[in-house]
């Protein structure tokens, strides 16, 4: 017993100096990592957002509702630590270490016989890509994961309206949980409710319906389903042209029988599930909608899984336990599977612990009643696949898509911090959107003068913008406006302006330099 | 008392089911052969060379006999044109008798693949299951209905590795040396197929060793002399073509993450060598061919080689190939011998496919075809195993759907879709082009379908001493690919207008602009031109 404590120990320390290593300066902070940040400490200074609503549960931030537990959650880290990149991350971090310890808590509850497999998921859990990479960052999904593992946990420990409580805390994560959790809970509570129904409805579900109340208020009166129609795949139908082509070839009738919109959708939602189960995505492309959700040129696993899996989906289904696993293997896909984009490695995370389980099953099954020869060379393929994997991340990843990582926004915004004296007016492109909540991220804004001129102006159904904060105009500057003002004037350049407005590049200050692309210029007139 | 063979009433009696669903499997593979779907340059230069051949003893380049049909350039494997050749003496240069040989092999397919089933499962419905999931199966009609090299390969393989189980190895040897003589992929396909039999088998072999030392000496010799004819014909800088090297993503790939490093130190130089992209690059084609969307939703992307809207199966047959490969390999009732032969066909048939620039592709990947049908049916007969006769009705509707799905999709969609896959219009066009042979001076003939001189041959019956005597390829194309650039007063290539001289007559696809109307045109649908011909 006490063998396997230390075991979970080192586990846990593993997952954790894997998430913690340079988290304070790589990967550069997105957006909403810096908007979930802001938020934490605008509530923590005056009880109010960005925007001056009172607690709110959902963040409006950039009039993209964001729901609101990671930025409270976040609120004692930045306490502790002041507004910082690391401490923004915290939770993610913590909770990214805490799942493997979790989830082998889970896999035991639920069938005793299976430690062995239990700890070899966690380990699995500890250093795979796939969880690595969202632990590594303000990620609500990563939270979300947590969650629901954790209250599956209290769920099979009978702790009923523990349970009741995170999962309903995690419908206030992530956006997505309202589709993924019902999904992932419904054949426990449909078994449960045969065996004690009442405990069942007592302590779990109508906690969560009260739990989840201004959640349903949220959804009738809502705001956030402008959001939700621009992601959702039922927004984007077949187009004429299409619908004609089929047409023409053959008729209505057989467009009607045989393509019709109904079956159009289904072919598109299954190329998205699909896609979730691809070799690309799973060993060797990533996320290849979107640079952000992965490391270049590799894929969401280490390379080795690629034979475990296979070895560990081939097993005995009569077991409950592998049962409830290939269940959620085949939901964890669906509420992706249901937006527009062809793949999304942030909204499938939950996949990772069913792909992780079945690994360790495979692993298990090859290293079971073999000698330790097999598990060193096991351990040594893992091993060279991480340490690979770990240079595509730490050395190439953003030198690879700089823009997409939004390299260079730290930079910018401490060079115009230290510089805003000095200007009559400062320029500060928005080309690669938001700027402004780096401004006051790396500024730490005083949230309450913030709050009282605050002025987002919508754009979109789901995105707005912040056009000025004091001397500080947040719009594309142009240079040869700029050049003949009179007024001393500081202007930040993207990359993208700077090549389209043909700017002699002599005349620009380099800011942000990354390889051999710089992303931001500065310049003054 | 001698044993006496069945009778044919007995016979047909004995197999009533299996009799019908190769008659359905013909009906299929038969319907509107000759015409649809209009001959591709591939199938015109085998046919063309076995007519040569009949005619002159010579292929179109006048090379007497040989194994390696020079054709444009790429070499293509001779097996196919000699097995064309009693076909097209009998039915003349038509498109039917091209196709012939591989829909009777594709056919002959079906029923080994069902002794396979039998000698498997030992249960004569799922055998039969098997034979009919085959018989309708997207993958498999699409390269029978055409002169598939690939498919009458297949064909071979499915025949040899039978008698490999019943243990004729001679005709074992035989079929599987023919495959090699056939196509390309077979021969990395057939010799690891062979390992792999030799392998499950071994105990049996070292007991027997008499066995096999004559097949195997029978099979090294005929190997011999398709091994010198690829070596000397430059079978090896065809590969540099199509092969892995030719995609140049790995090499550069590694340029860049030496860049992001801005040093070269050995360990970096190590990790990101050229050689460990291409392993990657590698593995991402092998289990490409794994990849559901392939298998299910879209197919290959190349529409020679894919209906619209469809995957290589039926998204059917996901479900109950899922519960076949559960119950085939983790139930004890299969022996493990037949496991390990399901598992090989799994994880050979795409390894050829995977050492190529292009990937997934469902041509070179073929055999894969073989054992996903069988687990399917396998899923099938189990999954139903327990349902009742109403019952059993749904997945048979459900079947019967996709199966119209599909021939729908292929027989109304797919040519007005794509009709450059097929070369739509070579046939309209090329009866015309010789009426009016005579009467212009030069004949300019477009170049945007590829290979349109070896139709212009075929479809008018060229006399073969005749071109034999003033074929020039053009240099090879980044692929390998050479074409003819002119027959007599015919000139193929780039339409250009200002080159042209008066008294021509011009041929040309809708893409290539014109100063003048057409005086007719070539359509696959109203409003849908293919060729546009003009006259100078």
């Amino acid at each position: 017993m006490n063998k396997t404590k230390i075991i979970l120990f080192l586990i846990v320390l593993l997952g954790f100096l894997l998430r913690f290593y340079r988290i304070g300066e790589y990967p550069p902070l997105l957006w909403d990592e810096a908007a979930l940040g802001y938020n934490a400490y605008s509530l923590l200074q005056t009880g109010r957002d960005e925007h001056g609503a009172f607690f709110p549960l959902i963040l409006k931030s950039f009039g993209d509702y964001k729901p609101a537990i990671y930025s409270y959650l976040s609120i004692p880290f930045v306490f502790l630590f002041g507004l910082n990149e690391t401490s923004v991350r915290l939770v993610s971090i913590i909770a990214g270490c805490l799942s493997p310890l979790f989830l082998y808590f889970l896999i035991n509850k639920i069938d005793s016989k299976k430690q062995k497999v239990a700890l070899l998921s966690a380990l699995v859990l500890a250093v795979t890509p796939f969880a690595i990479h969202f632990s590594r960052g303000a990620w609500e999904t990563n939270l979300l994961v947590f969650e629901i593992i954790v209250s599956l946990y209290f769920f099979f420990s009978q702790k009923f309206f523990l349970s009741a409580f995170i999962l309903s805390l995690s419908l206030y994560t992530y956006q997505s949980a309202k589709m993924l959790v019902p999904f992932i809970f419904l054949p426990l509570i449909l078994q449960s409710l045969k065996q004690h129904p009442k405990i069942i409805f007592t302590k779990f579900l109508i906690p969560i319906l009260i739990f989840s109340l201004p959640l349903l208020c949220g959804l009738l009166f809502s705001q956030d389903s402008g959001r939700l129609k621009v992601v959702s795949l039922f927004s984007y139908p077949q187009s004429q042209e299409e619908i004609s082509v089929i047409k023409n070839e053959t008729g209505n009738f057989d467009y009607l029988l045989f393509h019709n919109k109904y079956l159009n959708f289904g072919r598109q939602f299954l190329t998205r599930y699909f896609n979730h189960f691809s070799p690309r995505f799973l060993f060797f492309d990533g996320d290849w909608q979107s640079p952000r959700h992965s490391a270049p040129y590799i894929g969401v696993l280490l390379l080795p899984s690629t034979l475990f899996l296979i070895l560990g989906l081939i097993t005995n289904y009569r077991l409950p336990i592998t049962k409830l696993f290939l269940y959620w293997l085949l939901i964890a896909p669906i509420p992706s599977s249901l937006t527009r984009d062809l793949l999304s490695g942030v909204r499938s995370l939950f996949l990772v612990i069913p792909l992780t389980y079945f690994t360790a099953l495979g692993i298990r099954r090859i290293t079971d009643h073999r000698s330790r020869f097999t598990y060193l060379v096991t351990s040594i393929m893992f091993l060279v696949s991480l340490i690979y994997y770990s240079d595509l991340y730490y050395s190439h990843m953003v030198k690879k898509s700089p823009f997409d990582f939004l390299y260079g926004n730290k930079e910018v915004a401490q060079f115009v911090i230290n510089n805003q004296q000095n200007y009559d007016r400062i320029y500060y492109s928005d080309f690669y959107g938001q700027p402004y909540i780096f401004y006051l991220f790396y500024s730490q804004y005083s949230p309450k003068k913030y709050q009282a001129k605050n002025h987002l102006s919508l754009s979109g159904p789901d995105i707005g913008h912040v056009e000025k904060i004091d001397n500080i105009l947040f719009a594309s500057p142009d240079f040869n406006f700029i050049r003949n003002q009179p007024q001393k004037i500081l202007a930040i350049f993207s990359f993208d302006e700077v090549e389209r407005q043909g700017i002699d590049k002599k005349l620009l200050t380099p800011i942000s330099t990354i390889g051999n692309i710089t992303t931001y210029y500065a310049y003054s007139n | 008392m001698a044993i006496l063979p069945p009778t044919m009433p007995t016979l047909i009696k004995n197999n009533f089911w299996l009799l019908l669903i190769i008659f359905l499997a013909a009906v299929l593979r038969f319907y509107n052969i000759g015409n649809y779907p209009t001959l591709n340059p591939d199938e015109a230069a085998l046919g063309y060379n076995a007519y040569s051949l009949i005619q002159t003893g010579k292929d179109e380049h006048g090379a007497s006999w040989p194994l390696h049909f020079k054709s444009f350039g790429d070499f293509k494997p001779g097996g196919y044109v000699y097995l064309a050749i009693p076909f097209i003496a009998t039915f003349g240069l038509t498109p039917l008798a091209v196709r012939l040989p591989n829909l009777l092999l594709s056919l002959l397919t079906i029923l080994y693949f069902y002794k396979i089933a039998f000698l498997f499962t030992k249960s004569r419905q799922i055998s039969l299951i098997s034979a009919l999931f085959l018989a309708i199966n997207p993958w498999h009609l699409h390269f029978s209905r055409g002169a598939w090299e690939s498919s009458s390969a297949l064909a071979f393989l499915v025949i040899g590795s039978y008698y490999f189980l019943v243990r004729r190895y001679f005709l074992f040897v035989l079929t599987f040396v023919a495959s090699l003589y056939l196509y390309h992929s077979a021969r990395i396909v057939a010799p690891l197929l062979a390992l792999s039999y030799l392998f499950i088998h071994k105990s049996y072999f070292i007991n027997h060793k008499s066995k096999l030392i004559f097949p195997i000496l029978i099979g090294i010799l005929l190997t011999f002399p398709v091994l010198f004819s690829f070596l000397k014909n430059g079978g090896t800088t065809r590969f540099g073509g199509v092969g892995l090297t030719a995609d140049t993503g790995p090499l550069s790939r590694s340029e860049e993450l030496l860049n992001h490093h801005m040093s070269t130190a050995l360990p970096l130089r190590i990790l990101h060598n050229r050689r460990v992209l291409y392993l990657m690059s590698w593995g991402q084609k092998y289990f490409s061919h794994f990849d559901l969307n392939f298998l299910f939703i879209n197919g290959d992307e190349v529409p020679r080689s894919k209906v619209p809207d469809m995957g290589q199966l039926y998204l059917l047959q996901l479900p109950f190939l899922l519960y076949g490969i559960y119950i085939f390999f983790q139930s004890k009732i299969y022996h493990l011998k037949s496991k390990i032969f399901v598992l090989s066909w799994l994880l050979i048939s795409p390894l050829a496919s995977s050492f190529t620039f292009q990937a997934p592709s469902a041509l070179r990947a073929l055999p894969l075809v073989i054992p996903l049908t069988f687990l399917s049916a396998l899923g099938f007969y189990w999954f139903t195993y327990h349902l009742s006769r109403t019952l059993y009705l749904v997945p048979c509707t459900l079947y019967l759907v996709s199966c119209l799905f599909y021939l729908d999709s292929y027989h109304n969609h797919y040519q007005k879709r794509y009709p450059f896959a097929w070369n739509y219009g070579f046939s309209q066009v090329i009866p015309y082009l010789n009426s009016q042979k005579d009467n212009y001076q030069n004949i300019y003939f477009t170049n945007k379908y590829d290979q349109p001189y070896i139709l212009y041959l075929f479809f008018s019956k060229y006399p073969p001493q005749k071109i034999q005597s003033q074929i020039k390829l053009t240099p090879p194309d980044k692929f390998g690919f050479s074409t003819v650039s002119q027959i007599d007063n015919i000139y193929f290539g780039k339409i250009e207008w200002d080159k042209i001289s008066t008294n021509s007559l011009i041929i040309s696809s809708p893409d290539e602009k014109a100063p003048i109307p057409p005086i007719k045109t070539i359509e696959v649908q109203p409003n849908k031109a293919v060729f546009n011909i003009y006259q100078k």
